[in-house]
């Protein structure tokens, strides 16, 4: 189980630090290129940025305490379960946000009919799933690139809602549900998830697909059909991101196209490659993403604009994307050795 | 804006997009990074617009060429793995944008600066641009020496290696061509949106339509520009059937050149198969 001298879970792990170490690195400098521009001089630039910017960065998320970054973080760890659960099956699932929206416009609509929280909630996720199946449809049927369906599919969601949102009043959402039933909900998902992909056929068959697609097809596994069930799925767990979000009352909005780029639909494809599609490293990563993203909103709101930290977060997935992929792949360079 | 000029300026936009797409496809990348590249060139090119446009659309090539580099760097390491490196890049650029667009107290431009007037005809300036670069860009990937070594690098590298052309050069120079196209189309791109569109949105999924328009033209350059003139049209002219009809919301117009991409993704893969 070696490569190189180094195992396998450890590479994970050194891949994941090192990403995260080079985000935050390449977010420093931009927030010393922000305080420069702001402060007249780069050591008043370069003081400003570490004191007024990564320390806030790093410590704010934990001075909230862990009740409220749990539930923070439960839209985060659906968002990446649901990119995570696509890429076992080997597809890219980039409709996030748009999957988001579509579930918060479900929960919505069923608060509109004055319907309890979780019938909203099963409203959500069932317009979600809704969402996924026509970039299923069009990726098992017209064999488009799932990646380029999804997307679009992402903007055609984000829009729809808009126009929705703006037409209709906001309900008011009570009673809420119990804070802890988001994570506790999501953690339950990601353990159905596991099981589902380790103990059962179509799991086994959606890993396969992951892993090699030419050896599925030969054993028999329908790939249109395992990627409409996949990217349903997918879409179903971001629609239940949207959902909570609404129902736990942390939406004050529908969401719009600007949720299509940044947003949590960002941080859910950050959480998801810095865990490498694994479930519960996912819910791991996604607890980290949260907390970055919460000591974002600490940052010296005289020195640096709001979009600070998610051009960070947007960093880190980048270089996640680079290492980590590069990890992935020296382990399947090993399998097949 | 009038409806002849908003569509020049798409389809200058989509055009260059698409051929930015085709120079990634030729150097073996992907160009999901497209819509990221186009934002933060143009928005670099509008940032300068003081100047002459003509050096505003040399900045705005440069810039894109400088976001290309980081994506050449990931796809050398990682070719297949350009999906996820993509849509990091659309992110880090939107966030990117409205920090600039903040820093440097918002984007101020003409359009008439943009603008070739003969007599009583006002034509966008990227309407030569777009042509000569789309020129230019056919007979260096199809007629020269240089341009075929890149094709090959990207199509073949093992090949390409045993005829003594580095493929890792050769996918540089196809993404930083890629950058050069992407920035200007960008630049069309922002200025078709209009001053009062918000950064927030990005291009509004602009990059993605280019991607679209450049998959049906894998086979001919002209089913390319037949997706970039369907495409712009339904752009354009959303943008001007928004104001005659008050009651319906915009977005609802923004909604169809997204299914007029859906359409032009599909059809190609169907003709492929």
């Amino acid at each position: 189980m070696k490569n190189n001298g180094i195992s396998y879970p450890l590479r994970r792990l050194l891949s994941a630090a090192a990403s995260l170490a080079a985000g935050l690195s390449a977010g420093f400098v931009l927030m010393v290129f922000i305080a420069w521009k702001q402060q007249g001089s780069l050591a008043a630039g370069l003081s400003a940025a570490f004191h007024g910017g990564l320390l806030p960065l790093l410590t704010a998320g934990w001075k909230n305490g862990v009740d409220s970054l749990l539930s923070s973080a439960a839209a985060v760890m659906l968002l990446g379960l649901s990119v995570s659960f696509a890429w076992q099956g080997g597809l890219w699932q980039l409709g996030g946000p748009g999957f988001f929206a579509l579930g918060a416009l479900g929960a919505f609509f069923g608060f509109s009919l004055g319907l309890p929280w979780y019938v909203c909630f099963v409203f959500a996720c069932a317009a979600g799933a809704l969402g996924g199946v026509i970039p299923g449809l069009i990726k098992s049927k017209g064999r488009m690139h799932e990646g380029y369906a999804t997307a679009l599919m992402n903007w055609l969601c984000l829009w729809s809602v808009q126009a929705i949102g703006k037409s209709s009043p906001f309900p008011e959402i009570s009673p809420l549900p119990p804070r802890w039933l988001g994570w506790g909900g999501a953690l339950a998902l990601c353990l159905l998830l596991m099981v589902f992909l380790k103990c059962t056929l179509p799991g086994f068959e959606i890993h396969l697909l992951g892993r090699d697609a030419s050896v599925a097809r030969w054993a028999g596994v329908k790939e249109g059909k395992k990627a409409l069930l996949i990217l349903t799925v997918s879409g179903m767990l971001a629609g239940a991101a949207g959902g909570w979000q609404l129902i736990s009352g942390q939406l004050t909005a529908l969401p719009g196209p600007a949720f299509a780029l940044t947003g949590l639909g960002l941080h859910g494809l950050a959480a998801a490659a810095l865990a490498l599609g694994h479930p519960a490293l996912t819910c791991a990563a996604a607890l980290l993403v949260t907390l970055l993203s919460s000591g974002a909103g600490a940052l010296d709101q005289n020195l640096f604009p709001p979009e600070t930290g998610e051009g960070i977060i947007a960093l880190i997935l980048f270089f996640a994307s680079i290492l980590r992929v590069s990890a992935h792949f020296m382990r399947e360079g090993r399998d097949k050795a | 804006m009038t409806f002849d000029q908003s569509l020049f300026l798409y389809l200058s936009a989509l055009a260059l997009g698409a051929q930015a797409a085709g120079f990634a496809r030729h150097g073996g990348s992907s160009s999901f990074g497209l819509e990221g590249v186009m934002l933060l060139g143009g928005l670099a090119g509008l940032l300068f617009s003081f100047l002459s446009p003509w050096l505003c659309l040399l900045i705005a090539g440069c810039a894109g060429m400088l976001c290309a580099l980081p994506l050449a760097w990931a796809s050398r390491r990682h070719p297949g793995h350009g999906v996820l490196t993509g849509m990091a890049f659309n992110g880090f650029a939107a966030a990117l944008a409205m920090i600039l667009a903040r820093v440097s107290g918002g984007v101020h431009y003409s359009r008439r600066a943009f603008s070739l007037e003969f007599g009583a005809v006002t034509l966008p300036l990227f309407v030569p641009v777009t042509l000569g670069l789309l020129l230019l860009s056919r007979i260096f990937l199809q007629h020269t020496r240089l341009g075929l070594r890149l094709r090959l690098g990207g199509a073949a590298p093992e090949a390409a290696e045993n005829a003594l052309i580095r493929p890792s050069l050769a996918r540089y120079a196809c993404l930083l061509c890629f950058g050069f196209l992407g920035g200007v189309g960008g630049t069309a791109g922002l200025i078709a949106l209009g001053s009062n569109w918000t950064l927030q949105y990005g291009l509004g999924g602009l990059g993605f339509f280019a991607l679209a328009a450049a998959r049906p033209g894998r086979k001919h350059p002209l089913t390319v520009f037949l997706a970039v003139l369907f495409l712009s049209l339904l752009c354009a002219g959303g943008d001007c059937l928004s104001p005659l009809f008050p009651a319906v919301p915009p977005e609802v117009f923004r909604l169809l050149p997204l299914l007029g991409a859906l359409l032009c993704a599909r059809q190609r893969e169907n003709k492929g198969n």
